[in-house]
């Protein structure tokens, strides 16, 4: 007869070295691309793709010949996705903000309309910036590819290797690390990636349909914003409405962009929670809020987008690294595991 | 003088040889093709005396052929003391849950003597399952015929054990 035994809960070590420990690993993920994005943007740009191509790249079926065809379809999907997007990026994203401020209003409706203009030129810039700090050239994004390939190509050899060379005290863990890492990692960059996706192009086509000014910068911040559970989202909604036309349209284009966001929030939610609910790990409300606002404290809307991902990465390359130890296993996917 | 207390070869891995796989009984269904095949993601390693392959409740990521050596599984009990639960004996395999998916092991194990083992990680049985399901397939079936081995033996063990009682019972 079959039994289900649910899995205990994670050991319980103490918080604050769970904290410091999540600490370090994000400061262990987050200085070395800090450096490289200072130093070196295309290098930058080619790591950071290799390394999200290699994390889809893990989540492909594993039979060689479905693996393969389908690796080749997304690389083959994103090179004319890239060079579809090359020439209209700077058109969508940086064009000149329409007239600021119009003559005729004045008092407070005039101040509404400078703050406006203010806060979306600052917007704007700051994602001319992002995009010419992560859009890649044709030449990297190849690189890229070519390189993800290899490395998908290579790692059973690679992985074999690596076990075998751990000390026998060692197997496990190594064995655990080798298996877990690209597995949380995998899905989980694949899943945001796909809620970043639906999520972007249904606001940025929402606040299109709206009369927004920017509707791409809108969506580009959706889809940033995206992985940041809860907050993000409404972050990004929040932000959208420096890019409405004037004080005049505002409650108009705010109210359609409540009814745009309730139908981007739910399509999310109906077509990818129960699906990929499993990639996130979890976090409280409160404490993503309050490393979002971290976040932002130490680098304003970017350092916002960026605290939730990170803190996500963090604790998933905790849960890699530490092996459960005997009888209190922290679930991967199942919620429970069946002994015969 | 030939010394009594070898050391381990060394303690990392080493690649496994076709002849050492040859009298394993879970790879008796295999074809010659199909345990080259599982060559290549199997490799060696040497135990000491009295240390542990892998501990009760940790996640089970290897499958464990025993070359030669013997080893123990041990369960946990409330005594205090393990239990012990079988010995496993040369060509035997132990901790077959790592091809279970995500399970753990429901026992201890460890080398009673200096012991070799072949060692098959889950991810090899996961890749033979997407690519060669045959070979996963014969080698799941030889490793059920094992465990019917001893599932048969230790209910003979029990109906004996219990028949014993019976008539013990009975005479008094």
């Amino acid at each position: 007869m079959k039994t289900t035994m649910p899995i205990p809960t994670a050991p319980a070590r103490e918080e604050s070295g769970r904290v410091l420990a999540l600490a370090l690993i994000a400061a262990g993920i987050l200085l070395p691309l800090l450096i490289c994005a200072l130093a070196a943007p295309p290098l930058f740009r080619l790591l950071l793709f290799t390394l999200w191509l290699n994390g889809l790249a893990s989540t492909l079926p594993p039979q060689p010949g479905r693996r393969l065809r389908l690796g080749a379809l997304l690389a083959l999907l994103l090179l004319a996705l890239h060079q579809l997007f090359a020439p209209l990026l700077p058109g969508l994203i940086a064009s000149a903000p329409p007239g600021s401020a119009a003559p005729a209003l004045h008092g407070d409706a005039a101040l509404i309309s400078r703050h406006l203009a203010a806060g979306r030129s600052e917007l704007l810039r700051f994602a001319r910036q992002l995009t010419a700090l992560l859009w890649p050239s044709t030449a990297t994004l190849a690189l890229a590819l070519l390189l993800a390939g290899l490395l998908t190509a290579l790692r059973p050899p690679l992985h074999r290797e690596l076990l075998r060379l751990a000390p026998n005290r060692a197997l496990t863990r190594r064995a655990w690390l080798l298996r877990e890492l690209p597995d949380r990692f995998g899905r989980w960059i694949r899943d945001e990636s796909l809620r970043s996706l639906l999520m972007g192009g249904l606001w940025a086509l929402g606040t299109w349909l709206l009369g927004y000014s920017h509707p791409a910068a809108a969506g580009l911040f959706m889809a940033l914003a995206a992985p940041t559970p809860f907050w993000g989202p409404l972050f990004a909604a929040g932000l959208s409405l420096f890019f409405a036309l004037d004080p005049g349209h505002l409650p108009l284009q705010a109210g359609g962009a409540a009814i745009v966001f309730a139908v981007t929030w739910l399509a999310a939610h109906l077509l990818l929670t129960p699906r990929l609910a499993l990639s996130r790990p979890p976090l409280s409300r409160g404490w993503t809020l309050l490393w979002a606002l971290a976040g932002y404290l130490c680098a304003g809307v970017g350092g916002f987008f960026i605290a939730a991902p990170l803190i996500a990465a963090a604790r998933h390359a905790d849960g890699a690294l530490h092996l459960p130890t005997p009888r209190s296993c922290e679930p991967t996917s199942p919620q429970s595991v069946q002994f015969s | 003088m030939e010394r009594t207390n070898k050391k381990p070869e060394k303690e990392a891995g080493q690649p496994c040889r076709p002849e050492e796989i040859e009298y394993l009984h879970a790879l008796n269904r295999l074809t010659p093709a199909g345990r080259k095949r599982l060559l290549t993601w199997l490799h060696v390693r040497t135990y000491a005396a009295d240390e542990p392959l892998f501990r009760q409740g940790e996640p089970a990521l290897c499958l464990f052929f025993l070359l030669s050596g013997s080893l123990a599984l041990e369960a946990d009990s409330r005594t205090g003391r393990p239990d012990r639960l079988k010995i496993v004996a040369p060509g035997q395999a132990c901790g077959s849950a790592a091809l279970a998916g995500d399970a753990f092991y429901g026992e201890s194990c460890l080398a009673l003597e200096p012991s070799r083992v072949a060692v098959l990680p889950q991810t090899a049985f996961h890749q033979l399952l997407a690519g060669q399901p045959a070979i996963a397939a014969a080698l799941l079936q030889g490793l059920l015929e094992e465990t019917l081995d001893d599932w048969r033996q230790a209910l003979r063990t029990y109906s004996g054990l219990t028949d014993h009682l019976t008539r013990a019972n009975i005479i008094v």
